[in-house]
């Protein structure tokens, strides 16, 4: 995108005529115009719009002199265009789960008000506030304004990006820890807030919290997730249950039918619903149907979820579960163990790579390993490991060997064989 | 007598051209008197520490090596320091503060 359209560009008097003509075309008719809307903020809409005209994109990236490394962007207008015009934004922390004080947030309005353009996002993709300003130098200004107010620029590049928390306990009955309390712990530790602030890894690295299975701060594409969940069945109050079922709120051959894994069963004569909790893999679908009268197990834990990715150098990927944390659990033993993945990631990795990406050609039981997350997590599955490409097959661990080699010795006994 | 850039210096015998930003156009004349000289005249910096020299010396490894300037990981990486700890050695960061002092060209990378 780069280099000029072959047809040529106008000249930039010509340019400026017929960029106001295609975006006076999109103010045109009944419905709302986002045009119309950025012609109240300071948006440099010439720019825009003389992207429209030569059918190419009018931006070219730019750099912003900071003293913290990321967490600014900028845009230039490409210099074949003839026009100037620049838009600098800011990535600027925001708070869990999205709340904000009124008077914080007034205190920040006034901060950035003299330099900013009028356009302000608050709830988007990365999950930072982004604050558009006027000029690269007015950069340092606003940012010093923003630390007066407690709160920080960064969360670009390859640093740790926004932390993802779902709205937690604050709002919503499932949330099976505080994922809120857990976000704010996290960001104040020094360690996370230096990596947040200069770019120390290979790519980046996306902490997600969500409180429960349904999963809404997505903890299963993140490089790190942990999902808050149970052990066990879900609790069932059979009393209450029976009462739904009576009023018609609850359909239990619905409850039957939605269970994925076959685990519920509802016994009509006794009027009793029964999970098999060793066939229950904690969909929520039979919660989301009977709210309250079946809910999250009583034990809770967090599940602890490495390497998902949308943008890696094997493409897209799910996270892998590796083990269990406790529901109370430190944001020093979290913050810990990030070191310990970050270690193994720095080591093996190449710029541009994920932790998935290592994980993949590590195989995920020499990473674990490396990593020493046994030292952090409970419970943890059997890892499976790697063999090498051109082998079509799989070995087990010698542990689930044996396991495998007493049954069939069992069996062999029982036919007399 | 204040620095001004561009300019052409004497330092103890040793030529030193300054470009409009005040990095050194000839690097090959570089020394530890130079590095000095830059760091008390331009970035005020009256005494280099063991600490400073152990962020200059590895630009100037690094720069005489590759010819570039390190990415900021790897300084951070080699030398232990954090950022908040370069910012405190030399004020004006590691690109303009220490690249400088360690006679490198400007930068044109991440630093």
């Amino acid at each position: 995108m780069a280099y000029p359209p072959k047809r040529g560009v106008p000249p930039p008097d010509k340019l400026k005529e017929l960029a106001e003509q295609y975006l006076k075309e999109l103010e045109k008719g009944p419905w709302p115009s986002h045009v119309t809307e950025l012609r109240k903020t300071g948006y440099p809409l010439h720019v825009y719009g003389a992207g429209l005209v030569v059918g190419k994109s009018p931006w070219a990236p730019s750099a912003v002199r900071t003293r913290y490394l990321t967490g600014t962007m900028a845009r230039i207008a490409r210099p074949w265009l003839g026009l100037p015009g620049e838009e600098i934004h800011l990535r600027v922390f925001h708070t869990p789960g999205r709340f904000l004080k009124t008077d914080w947030f007034r205190k920040l309005l006034d901060a950035i008000r003299e330099y900013a353009i009028g356009l302000l996002e608050v709830v988007g993709q990365t999950g930072n506030m982004i604050i558009n300003i006027t000029k690269k130098e007015y950069a340092e200004v606003v940012a010093d304004k923003l630390r007066e107010l407690g709160t920080d620029v960064g969360g670009s590049a390859d640093a740790i990006r926004a932390l993802a928390a779902c709205v937690g306990p604050a709002l919503c009955e499932f949330a099976c820890y505080d994922t809120l309390k857990l976000w704010c712990d996290l960001h104040l530790d020094p360690r996370v807030h230096e990596n947040i602030r200069a770019p120390n890894f290979h790519y980046k690295f996306k902490p997600k919290l969500s409180g429960c299975p349904f999963d809404c701060a997505r903890a299963n594409r993140g490089d790190l997730g942990l999902l808050g969940t149970w052990k066990g069945a879900p609790e069932v109050d059979q009393e209450l249950l029976r009462e739904k079922v009576k009023r018609g709120e609850v359909d239990p051959r619905e409850l039957e039918r939605g269970c994925v894994s076959g685990a519920i069963s509802w016994d009509p004569v006794r009027q009793e619903l029964r999970i098999n909790e060793k066939r229950c893999v904690k969909c929520m679908e039979c919660i989301r149907l009977a709210h309250p009268a079946i809910k999250p197990g009583r034990e809770k834990r967090i599940a602890v979820l490495l390497g998902g990715n949308n943008k890696g150098y094997y493409g897209v990927k799910l996270g892998w579960f590796v083990g269990y944390l406790p529901p109370d659990v430190s944001a020093k033993r979290v913050v810990d163990m990030m070191e310990k993945i970050w270690e193994v990631w720095d080591k093996y990795g190449m710029p541009k790579q994920r932790i998935a990406d290592v994980i993949i050609y590590l195989g995920i039981q020499r990473f674990v390993k490396e990593a020493e997350l046994d030292k952090f997590l409970i419970e943890m599955p059997a890892f499976y490991e790697k063999m090498p490409d051109d082998v079509p097959y799989r070995i087990l661990p010698p542990e689930e060997r044996q396991v495998y080699a007493e049954y069939a010795k069992k069996v062999k006994q029982e036919l007399g064989i | 007598m204040p620095i001004k850039c561009p300019g052409e210096y004497k330092v103890d015998d040793t030529t030193v051209v300054l470009d409009e930003e005040c990095f050194m156009q000839n690097p090959e004349n570089w020394n530890e008197k130079v590095a000095e000289w830059m760091a008390r005249e331009i970035e005020g910096i009256q005494q280099m520490t063991p600490d400073h020299w152990k962020v200059v010396k590895y630009l100037r490894e690094y720069w005489e090596t590759y010819g570039v300037c390190p990415p900021i990981k790897m300084l951070l990486k080699e030398t232990g320091f954090t950022l908040e700890q370069i910012y405190q050695l030399f004020p004006s960061g590691p690109a303009s503060g220490a690249c400088k002092i360690a006679g490198a060209p400007k930068p044109t990378g991440c630093v």
